[in-house]
């Protein structure tokens, strides 16, 4: 049983393997965990649509090979991304960092949900306040209405 | 109670206030129209230009073989003076329209031009510069396109000018045009004089 999944796991691990762009080897799986997440959020600067994971252009291979040889060399996530930010600047960064000058970015979209939910509040609360006193029916009134009702049905 | 009185009100109201309301959306939608307007006006050139993180950072040495040689040279080889290292290959199209601006900048003789031959062919690079002309004081080979990395290269054809002190002060992305290549000349002039006054 144990072996049987050993060796399904080994089968789609293979699988992956050889469905990869590049033919580069890593020490541990761990490894190549980090090199695809790492190239998913760097951008191609050349394609700028793209991460370098997607791009074929000459440059994107060398920035996975240069992404790959980092991780080999045993440099952290945050060492290779300052690596690249330090030569291309934020742009190559999918994700761009929290800092002054992209708090926009950050808070922009939270901003504009909250002035649209304010305007929706004082909409509601204004025509709440236009609307015709609930009790004005009277109870004579009301039986009336029924009775209207039942004689259309 | 007469300004937005339920969504009939609203709708049909002649009242300067609902015709205000209406009005929002109108504004919102003209001020978009005008951005959008102005962004789609930009030349598309120009928002493929990244601003580099490298401008007023020291230089990133290196030393490469020269093309068609052995001996290696590189930034070493440039300090102390103002020069323009200018990032090229014959696989670029641009680079060959901006090529007579370069040998007429050297021709000046004001201009210190290197040439880095990005990810090239060493046999057709040699053949380009011998029909075209060498505007470069040595032009040396990034094969793996390690150097073009460290400058933050991002297509050819590229120009950085650095100064005197080894920082790079100035990235030019694209093709050089006559008047590019003026503002160049211009810039580089002021760096030799800016150096010349410590």
């Amino acid at each position: 049983m144990i072996k049987g999944i050993v060796l399904w796991s080994a089968l789609l691990l293979s699988g992956q393997a050889v469905g990869a762009i590049d033919p580069f080897v890593f020490d541990d799986p761990r490894q190549e965990r980090r090199y695809r997440a790492l190239i998913d959020e760097l951008r191609c600067v050349v394609c700028q649509g793209q991460a370098i994971s997607g791009s074929n252009a000459s440059l994107a291979n060398d920035l996975r090979k240069k992404v790959h040889d980092q991780i080999k060399a045993g440099w952290s996530d945050d060492r290779i991304r300052q690596y690249m930010v330090d030569r291309y600047g934020d742009f190559v960064l999918f994700r761009p960092p929290v800092q002054r000058n992209t708090l926009v970015l950050w808070i922009g979209p939270f901003a504009f949900f909250g002035v649209g939910l304010l305007v929706w509040a004082l909409i509601v609360r204004r025509r709440r306040a236009a609307l015709p006193e609930a009790s004005t029916l009277s109870e004579s009134d009301r039986a009336r209405a029924k009775q209207w009702l039942e004689d259309a049905e | 109670m007469s300004r937005v009185s339920g969504k009939a009100g609203a709708l049909s109201s002649k009242s300067s206030g609902g015709v205000r309301y209406a009005l929002i959306p109108l504004a919102i939608f003209a001020v978009l129209v005008v951005l959008f307007a102005f962004s789609l006006a930009q030349p598309q050139q120009d928002k493929k230009k990244l601003p580099s993180p490298l401008i007023g950072q020291p230089a990133p040495p290196f030393a490469l073989p020269l093309l068609g040689g052995d001996r290696r040279m590189g930034t070493q080889d440039m300090k102390g003076q103002v020069w323009l290292m200018n990032v090229w290959g014959t696989w670029c199209p641009a680079c060959a329209v901006e090529h007579p601006v370069l040998n007429r900048l050297s021709a000046t003789g004001k201009v210190a031009l290197v040439g880095l031959n990005w990810k090239d062919d060493a046999v057709a690079a040699q053949r380009w510069l011998a029909r075209r002309g060498d505007p470069y004081v040595f032009t040396v080979v990034d094969q793996q396109g390690d150097v073009a990395i460290d400058y933050g290269v991002v297509a050819a054809p590229e120009t950085f000018v650095i100064d005197r002190q080894g920082v790079i002060r100035h990235k030019h992305q694209g093709p050089i045009d006559a008047r590019v290549g003026a503002e160049l000349l211009e810039l580089v002039e002021r760096l030799n004089a800016e150096a010349g006054l410590r």
